[in-house]
């Protein structure tokens, strides 16, 4: 009996030790959410929404564009989402194209990455799709101030692919 | 019958420590001075004069300092003692005397033979003389330091003498005084006239450069940084940089400073309160003031106090009571400490404490900027966990670089903390692996009176959801050793596997993954992002014998670790997939151009965690690094033997080490790296007690 006790307790001690991948305890809260009450692209802090959120790769036939919108999800599970997604993504590549970049195809992933670490980077197992679009810059509206600029019609003009997951 | 009793046994041992005492009353300990972030210099702190060991040495009221441009001889004028003391930085501090009797008095000659009275401030002159303030006489006396003479430079003249001849000057006090390389001048305070004097030194002519000037009426502290002169006032708030004026004045009696007309201006660089000393490198200008909580401001680049702690991360300065840095303590309005900086090393500074006789040293090291503030794990310029340490390496230093994943910076101490209400004091950069080494490598060596100081760089990983520490390693490492002249590198693998980078960005051309995460490429399925080649067929391989498992069609993990590495079949692709990194950073060390010659090393530590651990990891690391040809640093006997003892594993929710489990570590660590001679360390003591 004793000896079980031992073993019980020294299999307890090494599951403890066994664990793998510690992650330090501090916690880094996300950054404070705006939710657009009266959406429109006028009232979106876009630069601020991007900034630190957006990775873009120029690969010469394409520029990739990768927005983690978790923080900002709130404003983008409603009922006119497409139309929502679609504005942040015609907003990413307006401000963010790079300056060296000459491809006219964009491709645009949007993503929500639910977990960030300790340090405030994503932990990208738990990434979750949320919407590909790929379009030409030249095809892109200059500026989308009403509704109407992106009716069904209208998207589908402008863009060649846009995937909801 | 009892031979010896209790009492009887107390009463030899006691005298065997008598006759131990007697036999060897003057066998001073052989110590080396430590260089950390505060130190001692020279001095006992006891009022006195005793030339000999940094730690026994005797001053009374140590003012000015001056460092020999080489830094190899700080010199202390010795206030009370009315002699000038040398420090010899190069053989541990010893303390000697330059000049002067003891007795207060006049007389130039021989340096052991020459009088001062009361030496408060010194400069050093690049041909290799040291200029003297002599208080007392109201002199500037000149030490010549190759042939040990001593003579007048200025001063003793006769009342109503004009500007122009410096021996025929009379001063009335004389306070503050730096030598200028630019005009190769002299300039030195007189408070009481007002007055700031240039003496160029070529021509050995002597005119005002500020009189009678409404910011600054009693100028104080002098101080040079580049290319321009600073000053402050003893008592009124400012630093002010000097104007240069080309209007010349006409001759001046000297001692009239009231009927004198105004000559030279200032501009105000920034507001300081008692401003004490001023002392400079390169661009950097640093005021000593008389502010218990900012007792130095730096002005320049960026004017800011200095924070100073402990190297357990505790705050030396008001308002925690009783813990104000005695380099600081009891200094006071008129006081005349010494300030001067380090030439080799940037950012250190030595001070002089005239109330506590000792002459100590800091470092500017932007410590306050380190600590993690509100969650956020602030890094330096080199983006690493550490202090913002010179690129250029001081004199006599080993610098370690340790590369690792949290296990080697991330503390659970909130144990220690929270009954306090401190939680967020928990996480100190003095707490981390790469300090308590540091720290505990320096007392080694001070105490076993090794001539090496080491500076240990904290280069903890900081993507905190991966596992592999050789790939960030070789993306991190080369610009390290480059910017710090890191003379070792030192690997710290864990039990930790991980493979998540293959799947983050297509491999470069060297056939490892990417540094930087690729959206699209990881957005990928797993299967699709390699068609061929040694990882696909290495993952094939894996999936065969169920080594490997898909929970997603992205997430794919190991299966059991203690499996994979002892499999035959797996091993070798294994050891060529995780070692790869590795070699390719070997190979990648030897062209990079460090500011020292000195070749860097590379090794591989490995450190179980789990002390229950298999062996079957460490025999997989160890295969890894000699087919790297690498030193293998195995602390796994050493954890298994001492972990039980010490437990240094917190068991808490983040699952890494106490505060004292780091102590255990770097102990460890050292035993390792001395007995298998990867750092230098040669104890110069042959016996105890005796140097070499």
């Amino acid at each position: 009996m004793k000896k079980l006790f031992c073993f019980m307790v020294l299999l307890a001690g090494s599951q403890i030790w066994a664990r793998e991948t510690p992650v330090p305890a501090v916690t880094t809260l996300p950054a404070p959410v705006t939710v657009i009450e009266k959406w429109g692209v006028e009232a979106v802090p876009w630069d601020a929404w991007f900034k630190n959120n957006a990775l873009i790769t120029d690969k010469g036939e394409y520029v990739h564009f990768f927005w983690n919108a978790q923080d900002f999800k709130v404003n983008f599970e409603v009922k006119d989402k497409k139309t929502r997604l679609a504005e942040a993504a015609l907003e990413l590549v307006k401000r963010l194209y790079p300056v060296d970049a000459k491809a006219d195809q964009v491709k645009v992933d949007i993503v929500y990455v639910l977990e960030r670490d300790s340090y405030g980077l994503p932990k990208w197992d738990s990434l979750q799709q949320v919407a590909h679009l790929e379009f030409l810059r030249s095809k892109a509206p200059k500026s989308v101030k009403k509704k109407t600029d992106l009716t069904a019609a209208a998207m589908k003009k402008v863009f060649d692919k846009f995937e909801l997951y | 019958m009892k031979l010896f009793s209790k009492s009887r046994k107390t009463l030899c041992f006691l005298s065997v420590e008598m006759v131990l005492v007697c036999l060897f009353p003057l066998a001073a300990k052989a110590l080396s001075p430590m260089v950390q972030f505060q130190d001692l210099v020279a001095g006992s702190g006891e009022a006195g004069f005793e030339d000999g060991s940094f730690y026994s040495a005797r001053f009374n009221g140590p003012a000015g300092l001056a460092v020999s441009d080489d830094g190899s001889f700080l010199y202390v004028a010795d206030q009370q003692n009315n002699r000038i003391r040398v420090v010899r930085m190069d053989d541990k501090n010893k303390v000697e005397t330059l000049a002067g009797t003891g007795e207060a008095g006049m007389k130039d000659g021989p340096a052991t033979q020459a009088a001062f009275n009361q030496p408060t401030a010194l400069a050093y002159l690049p041909d290799d003389t040291l200029a003297v303030i002599d208080r007392g006489n109201l002199l500037i006396r000149l030490i010549d330091l190759k042939t040990k003479m001593v003579s007048t430079l200025a001063g003793g003249g006769q009342a109503g003498s004009a500007e122009g001849s410096p021996l025929k000057a009379v001063f009335t006090n004389l306070w503050g005084m730096t030598y200028f390389p630019p005009d190769q001048s002299l300039y030195f305070s007189e408070p009481s006239a007002g007055i700031v004097w240039r003496l160029d030194l070529k021509t050995k002519t002597l005119e005002k450069v500020l009189q009678a000037n409404s910011q600054v009426t009693r100028p104080g502290a002098v101080g040079e940084c580049d290319g321009k002169i600073y000053l402050a006032d003893l008592t009124l708030p400012g630093v002010y940089e000097l104007q240069k004026t080309t209007a010349k004045p006409g001759p001046t009696p000297f001692a009239t400073p009231a009927l004198a007309p105004t000559t030279g201006a200032v501009s105000l660089v920034c507001q300081a309160q008692n401003v004490l000393g001023l002392a400079g490198w390169s661009k950097n200008l640093y005021a000593y003031q008389l502010d218990p909580q900012a007792p130095i401001l730096r002005i320049f680049p960026d004017s800011a106090p200095l924070t100073f702690k402990s190297v357990w991360g505790i705050s030396l300065i008001n308002p925690n009571p009783g813990a104000i840095l005695p380099h600081f303590k009891n200094v006071n309005v008129g006081d005349r400490p010494g300030f001067a900086a380090d030439p080799r090393s940037p950012g250190r500074f030595f001070v002089s404490n005239p109330y506590r006789g000792v002459v100590c040293s800091f470092r500017d090291l932007r410590q306050a900027e380190m600590d993690q503030e509100g969650g956020e794990t602030i890094v330096n310029s080199a983006k690493i966990h550490d202090f913002e340490y010179p690129s250029v390496k001081p004199k006599g230093t080993y610098r370690i670089l340790l590369v690792g994943r949290s296990y080697i910076f991330w503390t659970d101490n909130d144990h220690l903390f929270e009954k306090k209400g401190l939680e967020g004091e928990s996480q100190q950069f003095m707490h981390t692996l790469a300090k308590r080494l540091e720290i505990s490598l320096n007392t080694k060596a001070a105490l076993e009176d090794a001539p090496l100081h080491y500076e240990v760089l904290n280069g903890g990983m900081h993507h905190g959801s991966t596992n592999e520490i050789n790939l960030f390693a070789y993306y991190i490492t080369p610009d390290l050793i480059k910017k710090y002249d890191v003379d070792l590198v030192l690997i710290m693998q864990d039990e930790g596997f991980g493979i998540e980078s293959y799947f983050r960005a297509p491999l470069t051309s060297d056939g490892i993954p990417g540094d930087n995460l690729d959206p699209e490429f990881y957005l990928k399925p797993n299967m699709e992002k390699f068609r061929s080649g040694f990882v696909k067929d290495f993952f094939d391989l894996c999936f065969r014998k169920k080594l490997l498992v898909a929970s997603s069609e992205k997430v794919w993990s190991f299966t059991d670790i203690d499996a994979l590495v002892s499999d035959p079949e797996v091993h070798k692709p294994l050891i060529e997939m995780m070692g790869k990194p590795l070699f390719l950073l070997k190979r990648k060390m030897t062209s990079v151009k460090k500011a020292s010659d000195s070749p860097c090393q590379l090794a591989l530590c490995y450190f179980p965690v789990n002390p229950f651990t298999s062996r079957k990891k460490r025999i997989f690391w160890k295969d890894l690094a000699d087919e790297g040809k690498l030193p293998f640093l195995d602390l796994s006997d050493d954890f298994a033997a001492l972990g039980y003892s010490y437990y240094p594993y917190s068991g808490g929710e983040s699952a890494h080490f106490t505060v004292n489990g780091m102590t255990l570590f770097s102990d460890v660590m050292i035993h390792e790296l001395v007995k298998q001679k990867l750092i230098p360390f040669e104890s110069t003591k042959d016996e105890v007690g005796a140097s070499k």
